[in-house]
């Protein structure tokens, strides 16, 4: 029985969400938490194999009704819940994440951000992903063989061994064995995390040599670089003959030498790190340590097929542990080992190339986001002496980032030396003779508080260039009402780089981004080249598939392609730098020739939206395209006498809370128009809805209704009725929108 | 790929997709009514369902939508309703573009296309045309100068008793066979299949006994599924009543091993004739089951699942489908733990009711939220709305 509703002070999304719940074909018995209406308990039906059905679990212990406790936050269109396990869940299986909270485990659902999983798919997306991820727990396959093994999850974790994985899967041999390389490293002392590179080439452990290559200085208050050992140890074979696999997926537990010794076991490689261990303890014996040395151990796990991502079966599982002399390890097998990431040396193909090049004038635009595109996008414009005032990105370079990345890597890559996007790509810039601020923050938390923004922006007075990507960062520029915000231009790739997108927000900020990337879609729709496009970014929600990579959700393709992109976009910015923006809005679509060679672009212009305020919920507004407008005025100049209307067509953000309209369905044959009502039919009607969310890949949907009234009256009870109706029947909210003498007015309704 | 199977939402009726881990696709009966093809109408398009089904899997070289068999349990016409719209009939190089029909690799039949119409076999017209067709391909098979290719296939599973089938032994399946030849091809490591009806009467008085909907081909499928043989079995019976069900418990009661299934289709649209001589409208609870009849539809497998392609069932005097029945029903897969499902439910969106078969046996997956229930065009086009 669902014991749930809107409790006191709880949000409208909340209330929306908690329909959208209560409607999900895969959830029973939901009920809100009495002290926290934001809290959730709830059964997700799990389609189990019939034998275990009857059985009410798998013999892994994934019930066919598992509870889920999900907690929302506001503000809830911007944040997606957090979907907490049972406390006795198996956390042995893969795709769980490595911390607990409250205690209890954490799926990872999807490989991306679920921020943007939500955007697209919004709370019925995330609870359809949490129903695969259930499923494939159940069936044994959040594993999948074709995809590759997944790696034991090591998402947070700050401590970086760098070594050339090529090299050590090449030491990995039918008898096991262990080999000891130098360690590279730097070390923030205050936090207690260390970062480094082990070195190519195997050092022979000895009492006499080995103690030189232990040195440390420190370089800065609480930084320390130096050199110490690192250890790889390997598994061989088993006494049947058979390689020794590791087929078990086991979530990291390493705490301390006993764990680490355990972990070893599982893997096959115990002997070869005692060896090790035990050799170096001997060593130690006769040395004098000035301090304690960070020691790497990277144990290889041979997995029955290919890690994801790579060519090779070995994982490797890399490990910092503190050793000192005479005694190696202070407290013995209770000595301290904290698991540390693993992270690729840098090949050579991936080095880009820099090139200084000066002549900047002052810069007053902002770049949002240092990624692969906004990177490229910003140094164009730096080496044409334009760089932005302001950079803001979160988050940290990583080794893969360089495969399309505008940066080259850093001189201190080796040594594990990342630091944020934003900071690299400043670094960049004042290397090109310009400076920018530059900010590691959430712009999406930066546009929620008034005095941040208007801090960061008034530095950048022109515009704003947003390339995240991100829907989320989108819908907040969407719904920021702070006015000194400048216009934003948005740059975006589609369909694996097939097509881009540019838009530039008009006069006082309308159209906005919202309205103009409805409008892309309605071209995309109309254009045959483009359609694809669309169909190929959407395809339904219940079709997400689970990720195998818990990585960074990113678009396929080569440098090049994404490089086309951004000469082509940089170059357009660096004309509107010349001739001035456009008092309109605009955008244009560029489409990659089937030889990869040419790039062809259109541009259309777009008058101000036509912007309707709610009668009964003051935050959302209904946006019309000026075209929708004067095709709305053209009808009621058809009938100057009577009521007419017809269907809204366009898509909704219940984060920006606006509806963009950028098409109309006309009123079906069957209609009635007369002086005192309008009487929408249905004829054919059901089909022209389907064909047009077809033909723009379900970006565009019905929206609602329109009537007109010849009087400047507000709408009748009727009209409540029938927006009440139409709500009913689906969770997205609609709108009864109603064109008067005096302008527009709508009802907001949705089932309730 | 995944086997799957998966029943139509066509109200009374059957229409159900097989597809095994070989990719052959078998599609037993058909019920697309005229309602479900009127875009303004609520009934389920099962129609375009089938045909998005088939076009996932894929056309064929020529550009077709296929199915590598297609069996009318009998030719009643909530079984083969729409096969003239629908399904290509006539030669295989007759098939157009235009009309972009789907093909039939393969025509399973029981004999009852060589028997003429009579007043107890009317035929309705789709019927007319299933056996038009099934008889040209038999003249196919029959004609020495000809070879019959894909589209002019057909296999009868069941001697007639008039002595109809007897030069077709390369095209017969007998009763009590198990076969996994589909289309020419060997598909015993997908699935084998028992044909356990029509039955042959052994005197005049159960000849008028079986009469009545006793011409339904009745199989049982062996599934494999992710590479285990024989990991789901599925009954499915047509409209086969009561006696049928006794005469086979009488004739398989020592080995009813060979009854048992994963999934059972319940005859008739969930009919209390398939379990009982009593009527249920004239008798209701006083209505008597066939002890020998449940025997033979209770070989449930743990979990097993009993489907009823069935319009919503109600608490009333219908019958089929009939409350009474899926009670009986019910209780049977409570026995094993297992589930009772009904097509024609929600009564309000009736979708597809899959079941996947994977190594461990099938499953039936949770469903996922539509983004239609989101965004979708919901009361708009289903009913006139006022504005004032």
């Amino acid at each position: 029985m669902i014991s749930t509703g809107p409790a006191p002070g709880a949000s409208a999304a909340l209330a929306r969400a908690i329909r959208l719940l209560q409607s999900h074909p895969g959830i029973r018995n939901l009920s809100q938490d009495q002290s926290d209406p934001y809290r959730f308990e709830l059964l997700v039906r799990v389609g189990l194999p019939f034998r275990w059905m009857a059985e009410g679990a798998t013999p892994s212990g994934v019930r066919a009704a598992e509870p889920i406790t999900l907690v929302f936050r506001e503000p809830i269109a911007f944040c997606p819940p957090s979907i907490l396990l049972r406390t006795d869940f198996d956390r042995s299986l893969a795709h769980v994440q490595p911390w607990l909270e409250e205690g209890r485990p954490v799926p990872c659902i999807f490989e991306g951000s679920l921020e943007e999983l939500q955007q697209q798919f919004g709370l019925a997306g995330i609870v359809n992903q949490l129903i695969e991820w259930l499923e494939n727990a159940a069936l044994g396959t959040l594993i999948d063989p074709a995809q590759g093994w997944e790696p034991v999850r090591r998402d947070f974790i700050e401590d970086v061994v760098v070594a050339d994985a090529v090299a050590i899967e090449g030491l990995v041999d039918r008898r096991g064995g262990q080999a000891t390389f130098s360690f590279e490293y730097v070390e923030d002392t205050q936090a207690s995390v260390v970062r480094g590179v082990l070195g190519t080439d195997q050092i022979p452990i000895n009492r006499k040599s080995t103690s030189q290559y232990f040195q440390s200085r420190r370089v800065r208050e609480e930084i320390r670089m130096g050199r110490s050992l690192g250890i790889v140890a390997w598994p061989g074979k088993l006494p049947s003959g058979g390689l020794f696999l590791t087929d078990e997926y086991r979530p990291e537990t390493v705490v301390n030498i006993g764990t680490l010794k355990e972990r070893a076991t599982q893997y096959g490689c115990r002997d070869y790190l005692d060896s090790a261990l035990g050799l170096l303890a001997r060593c130690v014996k006769s040395w004098k340590f000035d301090g304690t040395f960070p020691l790497a151990v990277v144990l290889c796990a041979r997995r029955p097929f290919n890690i994801i991502g790579r060519s090779s079966c070995i994982e490797l599982c890399a490990y910092i542990l503190r050793i000192g002399a005479p005694d190696l390890l202070a407290s013995g097998d209770t000595t301290r080992v904290r698991p540390a990431g693993h992270r690729d040396v840098i090949e050579p193909q991936l080095l880009r190339r820099l090139s200084g090049h000066v002549g900047p004038p002052a810069a007053h635009w902002a770049q949002i986001g240092a990624g692969s595109l906004g990177s490229k996008i910003t140094l164009h414009l730096a080496k044409a002496g334009d760089a932005p005032a302001v950079i803001v990105d979160r988050q940290n370079m990583s080794p893969h980032n360089f495969a399309r990345h505008g940066l080259n890597p850093p001189r201190d890559m080796a040594l594990g030396l990342l630091g944020p996007k934003a900071d690299e790509l400043g670094e960049a810039i004042l290397r090109l003779g310009q400076k920018a601020k530059v900010y590691t923050l959430n712009i999406v938390d930066v546009l929620a508080d008034p005095d941040k923004s208007r801090k960061i922006f008034r530095d950048a007075p022109w515009v704003v260039v947003n390339s995240t990507a991100s829907l989320v960062v989108r819908e907040a520029f969407s719904r920021s009402g702070n006015r000194d915000l400048p216009r934003v231009i948005e740059t975006s790739l589609f369909a694996g780089g097939r097509a881009g997108l540019l838009t530039v927000e008009g006069s006082e900020r309308n159209p906005n981004t919202g309205d103009l990337i409805a409008e892309a879609y309605r071209v995309a729709g109309c254009t045959a080249k483009l359609r694809g496009v669309l169909t190929g970014t959407r395809s339904g929600i219940e079709r997400v598939q689970t990720g195998q990579g818990c990585g960074s959700a990113t678009m396929v393709m080569d440098d090049a392609r994404l490089s086309q992109f951004a000469a082509s976009m940089a170059g357009g910015i660096l004309s509107l730098r010349t001739d001035g923006l456009p008092e309109t809005g605009r955008l244009s679509w560029g489409i990659v020739a089937d030889d990869g060679l040419g790039l062809s672009w259109e541009t259309f212009h777009l008058a101000p939206s036509v912007i309707a305020t709610a009668e009964n919920e003051s935050a959302w507004k209904v946006r019309l395209s000026k075209r929708v407008h004067q095709l709305i005025q053209r009808e009621l100049e058809r009938y100057p006498n009577v009521e007419t209307g017809g269907v809204l067509l366009g898509t909704h953000s219940e984060a920006a809370q606006a509806f963009y309209v950028v098409g109309l369905l006309p009123a079906p044959d069957d209609s009635i128009r007369s002086r005192f009502e309008f009487l929408l039919g249905k004829k054919g009607l059901r089909r022209q809805i389907n064909d047009y969310m077809t033909r723009h890949g379900d970006l565009l949907y019905c929206l609602g209704t329109w009537h007109s009234h010849l009087e400047p009256s507000g709408p009748s009870r009727t009209d409540r009725a029938s927006a009440a109706a139409v709500g009913l029947a689906r969770l997205a909210p609609s709108v009864l929108l109603i064109h008067t003498p005096d302008g527009y007015r709508f009802v907001l309704s949705e089932s309730k | 790929m995944v086997a799957r199977i998966t029943f139509f939402p066509v109200g009374n009726g059957d229409m159900t997709l097989l597809e095994l881990e070989s990719a052959t696709r078998i599609l037993i009966d058909l019920n697309i009514r005229e309602a479900a093809d009127d875009e303004d109408d609520d009934t389920p398009d099962v129609a375009r369902m089938l045909r998005d089904r088939l076009e996932y899997l894929g056309r064929d070289s020529e550009g077709r939508l296929f199915v590598d068999a297609f069996l009318v349990s009998h030719p009643d016409a909530d079984h083969c309703r729409g096969v003239q719209k629908h399904l290509h009939l006539g030669a295989p190089d007759s098939w157009s573009n235009d009309d972009d029909k789907v093909f039939v690799r393969e025509i399973w039949s029981s004999p009852i296309v060589f028997r003429r119409a009579s007043r107890n076999h009317t035929l309705c017209e789709d019927a007319k045309a299933f056996t038009a067709e099934a008889r040209r391909r038999v003249a196919r098979f029959r004609d020495p100068g000809a070879s019959a290719g894909e589209g002019d296939r057909i296999l009868i599973l069941g001697e007639d008793e008039n002595g109809k089938t007897d030069d077709l032994e390369e095209i017969l399946v007998h009763l009590g066979e198990t076969f996994s030849r589909i289309n020419t091809a060997d598909e015993s490591a997908s699935v084998s299949v028992l044909l356990l009806g029509p039955l042959q009467s052994g005197d005049e008085e159960e000849e008028q006994a079986l009469a009545k909907n006793g011409s339904s081909t009745i199989l049982r499928f062996s599934i494999t599924g992710g590479g285990v043989l024989d990991a789901c079995r599925f009954l499915t019976a047509g409209d086969a009543e009561v006696a049928i069900w006794e005469r086979i418990w009488r004739d398989h009661k020592t080995s009813p091993e060979l009854l048992t299934y994963h999934i059972l289709q319940s005859p008739h649209h969930c009919s209390w004739h398939s379990l009982s001589y009593d009527s249920w409208s004239e008798n209701g609870e006083d209505a008597e089951v066939c002890n020998d009849a449940r025997s033979a539809l209770s070989q449930a497998l743990a979990g097993a699942a009993i489907v009823a392609s069935s319009k919503a069932i109600k608490d009333d005097d219908n019958d089929p489908p009939c409350i009474r029945a899926m009670r009986e029903y019910e209780a049977i897969c409570k026995e094993v733990g297992g589930t009772f499902h009904c097509v024609g439910e929600p009564e309000s969106d009736p979708e597809c009711l899959v079941f996947e078969i994977g190594s461990n046996g099938p499953r039936n997956p949770t469903k996922r939220m539509k983004s239609s229930s989101v965004i979708g065009a919901g009361a708009l086009g289903r009913h006139r709305l006022p504005h004032g």
